[in-house]
């Protein structure tokens, strides 16, 4: 399993469309990938449960991937979050 | 495949599908908006609510009506078709339930099959943020 801390920094944070993106990039891997606040950890496949962690900009989460290809599914969330889901 | 139906009153069905759309970044095939104007003439409405669900049900086989208010005319016209096999009403539609059910009807599952899990799910992102949140 591999896990990266990485900051929210885009101005609107984890909202709508921003998680719709980070949920169909997730789903084209095929590791178990979550991601979680201090408070909540949810399946980065859901989008109603990405959602649910509410990450406003500057909110830190953990994302953890465990599977075959978890190496490139981290390094390509990683790469979208911290490309402000091409938002800004 | 399962078709959507979203039947509500005025414009609410319309905005809510074109705001799942616009999150998604899709437009799904076989998910429809049936507004239903405030001074509409049931029995006519219900005609041409009746064309369109055995349209829809004719192209995808089964047929989810989400509806916007228990006991509403939007409902109570999309309860004129419960008695049709492989169709399900699911009211007090929301969103997160329509989002939901647009990302299901996608991955191939069967109507049958993800009912339950689409009424929960809508339940569940019903929220008291002062019950996650503690600060204030």
């Amino acid at each position: 399993m591999i896990e990266k801390e990485i900051t929210i920094t885009n101005k609107l944070g984890l909202h709508a469309r921003a998680a719709a993106k980070l949920v169909n990039l997730a789903g084209k891997f095929h590791s178990h990938i979550t991601i979680s606040t201090e408070q909540i950890c949810a399946d980065a496949k859901s989008i109603l449960g990405v959602l649910t962690l509410a990450a406003g900009k500057d909110t830190v989460v953990k994302i953890e991937a465990e599977g075959p290809d978890e190496k490139k599914s981290i390094e390509a969330i990683v790469n979208l979050i911290q490309n402000k889901f091409g938002e800004d | 495949m399962f078709g959507i139906l979203v039947v509500a009153h005025g414009e609410l069905g319309t905005l809510l599908l074109e705001t799942a759309n616009k999150i998604l970044q899709e437009n799904p095939e076989n998910v429809i908006s049936f507004p239903v104007s405030w001074d509409c003439d049931f029995a006519q409405t219900k005609e041409v609510l009746d064309k369109k669900v055995n349209k829809m049900l004719a192209e995808t086989g089964s047929l989810l009506i989400l509806t916007d208010l228990f006991g509403g005319t939007p409902t109570n016209l999309a309860m004129t078709q419960f008695k049709k096999t492989k169709v399900e009403i699911l009211t007090g539609m929301n969103l997160p339930i329509l989002i939901k059910a647009i990302i299901l009807q996608k991955t191939g599952v069967s109507l049958e099959e993800c009912i339950d899990e689409l009424k929960m799910k809508g339940q569940e992102a019903i929220v008291l943020v002062s019950e996650i949140i503690n600060e204030k």
